[in-house]
C-alpha cells in the first residue's frame, strides 16, 4: 500500500518522528555540553509536534491506541510493582542485616518508584471520582 | 468478537481506508477490529451500526 501527504499513516509516522527527534537532540546536545540548546530544541520540536497534530484533518490516533496505550501503561506499572515488591525489601532486609551497601542511585531509583506509585495511586483516585 | 464488517464492507464496495473515514478511525483499527484483535467501544459499534443502517447485534455476535 502507498502512502500519500494525507494519508493518517504519514502524520503519525512525521508527529511520532518529530518527537523522537527532539528527545534525541535534547540528550545529544547535553552530552555535547550544550544543554541550553538543546532544551530549545527540544520545545521547537515539541511546538512543530503539536502544531502538526492540531492542523492535520487526518485522525492520528483513535480508540485502538488508546486501549493500546492503557495496556501498555497498566503492564508497565505491573512490572515495575512486581520488581519493586521484590528488589526494595530484599534489599533493605540486605541492608539492615550488613551484607550489602544502598549505593547513592539506588536511593534515588527508590525515590522515583515511590513518586511513580504516589502518582498513580492519585490517578487511580481521580480516575474512580469520575466515575 | 465476531463480526460482519468485512460482509458489509463487500456489500457496498468500501474500502477499510473508506469505512475508516466515515466512522473516524484509523484504517488500523477497522482492521483490527474485522480479524477480532480488538473490540470495539459501544461509541464505535454504534456509529458502525449507523453507518450500515443495521443494528449492533446484527453486525456484532459475542461468539
Amino acid at each position: 500500500m502507498t502512502t500519500t501527504a494525507t494519508d493518517p499513516r504519514t502524520y503519525r509516522t512525521t508527529y511520532t518522528a518529530i518527537w523522537a527527534l527532539g528527545a534525541i537532540a535534547f540528550a545529544g546536545l547535553i552530552v555535547a555540553g550544550y544543554p541550553f540548546v538543546g532544551s530549545l530544541a527540544f520545545f521547537l520540536a515539541a511546538a512543530v509536534a503539536i502544531g502538526l497534530s492540531a492542523q492535520s484533518e487526518a485522525i492520528m490516533f483513535d480508540e485502538r491506541d488508546e486501549a493500546v496505550f492503557g495496556d501498555a501503561g497498566r503492564w508497565t506499572i505491573a512490572i515495575v510493582g512486581l520488581a519493586s515488591a521484590v528488589v526494595f525489601p530484599t534489599m533493605t532486609a540486605l541492608r539492615a542485616l550488613d551484607y550489602v551497601e544502598w549505593p547513592l542511585w539506588f536511593a534515588h531509583l527508590g525515590y522515583f518508584v515511590a513518586g511513580l506509585f504516589a502518582v498513580w495511586f492519585a490517578m487511580v483516585l481521580l480516575a474512580r471520582y469520575q466515575r | 468478537m465476531k463480526n460482519r464488517l468485512p460482509e458489509l464492507r463487500a456489500e457496498r464496495g468500501e474500502s477499510q481506508a473508506d469505512l475508516a473515514a466515515a466512522v473516524e478511525v484509523t484504517r488500523q483499527t477497522i482492521n483490527s477490529v474485522e480479524r477480532e484483535r480488538y473490540d470495539p467501544s459501544l461509541e464505535l459499534a454504534m456509529d458502525l451500526a449507523v453507518h450500515y443502517d443495521t443494528t449492533v447485534e446484527d453486525i456484532f455476535t459475542n461468539e
